[in-house]
């Protein structure tokens, strides 16, 4: 048997990380990499019970394991994400007052106006890349509609933000380009925040400028850093998660003779999606305390990969986990992570996937992937395609 | 349309809306459950004592619930009678108000489920109004919740079963779900549902048998049956939307089956006349907090007699085909209401909660009315048919004193629009 190494970085993971992962959870479920400086956690209790715990886990430093995006000030490039309580818990006070499950699901009629909109033009050409028509695209426009982005101004947004996440081979830090779109972005929110503060209109920018707990309001700095966050956070997972349900059906014919029956519903395609193949496989945190567990002893201050992607297939917490199945109970996956901390966004990414995949569905249930036109996107904790082909046959 | 702010129209129907808002509406009305029994429940405490008060409840939930889970179950196609059609009964419960009652499920299989409550509205407004009283939480999730249940699983099958894996009183340091619950199979159990009076005199009422008019294939996308597997984050959203309107005015009914139940088990215990009396002012002290509610979530502003109208429109009292009504503004001041022969005022039906508010001297809506604006009143001109007149200068209707009953419970302000632990 080969020494188990776990690069997070490695291409070879990002094609299938899932034999890696069975492999640490038997072998080393405290697994250390000193020479990429992590700790990884990869069975369902242990993600679980890190994840909720703002004791001995900090996330102050932000929770990606990239060194230049480690580090103490990490709140500027992700707001609340990169906070412990109680400071966590005031600014995401602050922003839910403004990001509210009515704001969300009130997108609903827009989000579906543009996903037919892009279906459409699909439909006349019998073939897409479904990544740069559609999934690439419409998580960013949501994101700017629900900020207040003015129209004109998206195409260029969604350049700095693509440059944001973007990873080449090889570079295992965030590349000069990332740092200047970060820049870029940065500076874009800052005027946009400003405009909204002379003139509020009826968009989320607007409302968080007049969101109000305890007397405390978001300073432009704190707005900057959530509208960061969104674009971080709410884009390219969500561009992951309508990709990967497409590819995971048309691999199990089985699953996609019950969604033509009728006998799964799309939330659940949705559902089973996030557990099967999750756009976002790790998140980090850094140990505020030496910590034991297994038998190992990890000390203070060290950085911690919370393995989402293995948890959601520990068959510890899922019966036949390395099963896609449409119908099975997914209570306990980890897509959006648990505790505090636990994803702001899940309903807006639940929203997406099912408006996205109702109206492809609608159009397409006969899609074909192209497999040879396939692109995995290479990422340390982002899993997905840069490029998914499809033909389009009509109903 | 997002709300209802703009011109008032006589033919205005739930379909109308938009999807979102519609969804948000059913929110609303599935609360009208809870509102109900926070205008009840204090009347009979207050009359006669608490464990009197925790009879009627189970008879108004153990009475209506079987019945309206198996109406809900034939219209959305819930095949089987087995764990997940028990699930799915409990997803579209009026009793499980979506958010109010934060409900997680978890089929394992046809013979074995569990569903928990990281937050219960119900068990904290309790908490807070007894002060962590034992005896008041027990009476809650021991007393009312064992027998109504079960009542409700067993209406799917005779032989399932709800226990509680834990559940209320809390130790002070108790963190996760409030409670958690097993649904399961047991072979060997026996029998039937115990008979119920409230629950026969429900089964035979009309209202049990009625039936919406089946929505139209109106190319919305999203679920218009509910066949399929059990969807683990169901929410009303993702009913296509003409079925989601038809569930709407189900949510509606439902409170009519167990504001049946609840007033045949008062009829029975204290007869008729306290029945009415108690059926009005119940009415008169929830009339003034959930208006405000629904006006809020469509957007109807100010008390003129748009907004009265309106009010009476949308009002969860009045689901539409089961109540039919008629509307009119004839004047800034001066309006009509009427209900024309329907099912809700059948002949042989007049037990039926609505027929118990109906008197000619006071008319059982004029809650609703003097809610939107305490100078306007209900003036009888007919069977059925009132006159809504705004007087400037009439002294302003003084709101029921259960009101504040009603309002000091947190239903009243529920923010169901806030985000709360996962």
């Amino acid at each position: 048997m080969t020494a188990l190494e776990y690069d997070p970085f490695s291409y070879e993971v990002h094609e299938d990380p899932y034999p890696i992962y069975a492999r640490l959870r038997e072998e080393a479920p405290v697994y250390h990499n000193p020479e990429r400086g992590f700790w990884a956690f990869s069975r369902h209790a242990d993600v679980l019970s890190a994840i909720r715990d703002t004791e001995r886990y900090t996330n102050t430093y932000g929770v990606s394991i990239e060194p230049t995006a480690s580090h103490p000030a990490a709140h500027l490039a992700m707001s609340f994400l990169g906070m412990d309580p109680p400071r966590h818990t005031k600014m995401r006070a602050l922003v839910s007052r403004g990001f509210t499950r009515n704001r969300v699901a009130e997108l609903e009629p827009r989000i579906r106006e543009m996903a037919i909109a892009r279906l459409d033009r699909m439909r006349e050409q019998r073939r897409c890349e479904f990544v740069a028509e559609l999934a690439g695209v419409l998580p960013m426009d949501v994101i700017s509609e629900l900020l207040g982005v003015p129209a004109p101004d998206r195409a260029e947004l969604r350049i700095h933000a693509d440059l944001l996440v973007h990873r080449e081979q090889g570079v295992y830090d965030v590349p000069p380009a990332a740092a200047e779109a970060f820049g870029k972005i940065w500076r874009y929110f800052g005027a946009l925040i400003a405009a909204r503060r002379r003139a509020p209109r009826a968009d989320l920018i607007s409302a968080l400028l007049e969101a109000e707990v305890d007397g405390e309001r978001l300073a432009d700095t704190d707005l900057q850093s959530f509208c960061n966050l969104m674009v971080v956070a709410g884009n390219e997972t969500t561009t992951k998660l309508l990709a990967n349900a497409l590819y995971w059906l048309w691999r199990h014919p089985d699953q996609r003779k019950l969604r033509e029956e009728d006998a799964v519903s799309i939330p659940c395609w949705v559902e089973e999606t996030l557990r099967y193949d999750n756009s976002s496989q790790a998140i980090g945190r850094v140990t505020k305390v030496p910590v034991a567990l297994h038998g190992c002893e990890i000390p203070a201050q060290q950085r911690v990969l919370l393995l989402i992607g293995s948890a959601n297939r520990d068959e510890r917490a899922f019966p036949r986990p390395d099963a896609y199945d449409l119908r099975r109970d997914t209570n306990a996956s980890l897509s959006f992570g648990q505790g505090a901390h636990f994803c702001l966004g899940a309903a807006l990414a639940r929203l997406e996937g099912r408006v996205v995949l109702e109206e492809f569905w609608r159009r397409f249930p006969r899609y074909e992937v192209d497999p040879s036109g396939i692109v995995r996107v290479h990422s340390v904790s982002v899993r997905g395609f840069a490029a998914l082909p499809l033909e389009l046959r009509d109903v | 349309m997002d709300d209802y702010g703009g011109a008032f129209d006589p033919q205005f129907r739930l379909e109308q809306l938009s999807h979102p808002t519609l969804a948000r509406l059913g929110r609303e009305y599935m609360l009208f459950g809870h509102f109900h029994d926070r205008g009840l429940m204090p009347l009979l405490a207050r009359r006669f004592d608490r464990a009197e008060m925790t009879r009627v409840a189970c008879d108004e939930w153990m009475g209506a619930s079987p019945i309206y889970n198996r109406r809900v179950r034939e219209m959305l196609g819930v095949p089987g009678d087995g764990v997940s059609a028990i699930l799915k009964s409990l997803q579209l419960d009026v009793g499980f108000a979506h958010r109010y009652m934060d409900v997680r499920y978890q089929l394992v299989d046809e013979s074995l489920g569990y569903f928990w409550l990281p937050f219960c509205g119900a068990y904290q407004d309790v908490h807070t109004i007894s002060r962590g009283a034992e005896a008041a939480i027990v009476q809650l999730c021991h007393h009312m919740e064992d027998p109504t249940f079960d009542a409700t699983a067993m209406a799917v099958n005779p032989r399932a079963r709800v226990r509680a894996e834990h559940r209320p009183p809390l130790a002070p340091d108790h963190t996760g779900p409030k409670c958690h619950w097993r649904v399961f199979l047991d072979p060997d159990a026996e029998g039937e549902l115990a008979p119920l009076a409230a629950r026969d005199e429900v089964a035979a009422s009309r209202a049990a048998r009625f039936a919406f008019s089946d929505p139209p294939d109106d190319g919305s996308p999203g679920l218009r049956n509910y066949s399929g597997a059990l969807v683990p984050h169901f929410e009303l959203e993702q009913l296509s939307h003409a079925v989601l309107a038809r569930q709407c005015r189900e949510f509606m009914l439902d409170v009519h089956l167990l504001m049946r139940a609840a007033f045949a088990s008062i009829r029975a215990r204290w007869g008729a006349e306290l029945a009415r009396e108690l059926a009005r002012e119940q009415w008169a002290a929830v009339a003034p907090v959930y208006g405000q509610r629904v006006r809020t979530v469509l957007g109807i502003p100010g008390d003129d007699m748009a907004a009265i109208v309106k009010a009476l429109q949308v009002d969860p009292g009045l689901p539409h085909e089961y109540v039919r009504c008629g509307f009119a503004i004839d004047s800034p001041s001066s309006g009509r209401f009427w209900i024309e022969d329907c099912e809700a005022f059948a002949d042989e039906e007049a037990d039926a909660w609505l027929a118990l508010l109906d008197d000619a001297d006071r008319p059982g809506f004029e809650p609703v009315v003097t809610a939107v604006n305490p100078r306007a009143r209900c003036i009888a001109t007919g069977k059925r048919a009132w006159r809504i007149e705004i007087d400037a200068d009439a002294e302003p209707r003084a709101e029921a004193p259960m009101a504040n009953a009603v309002r000091v419970s947190n239903v009243a302000a529920f923010d169901l629009d806030a985000e709360r632990d996962a």
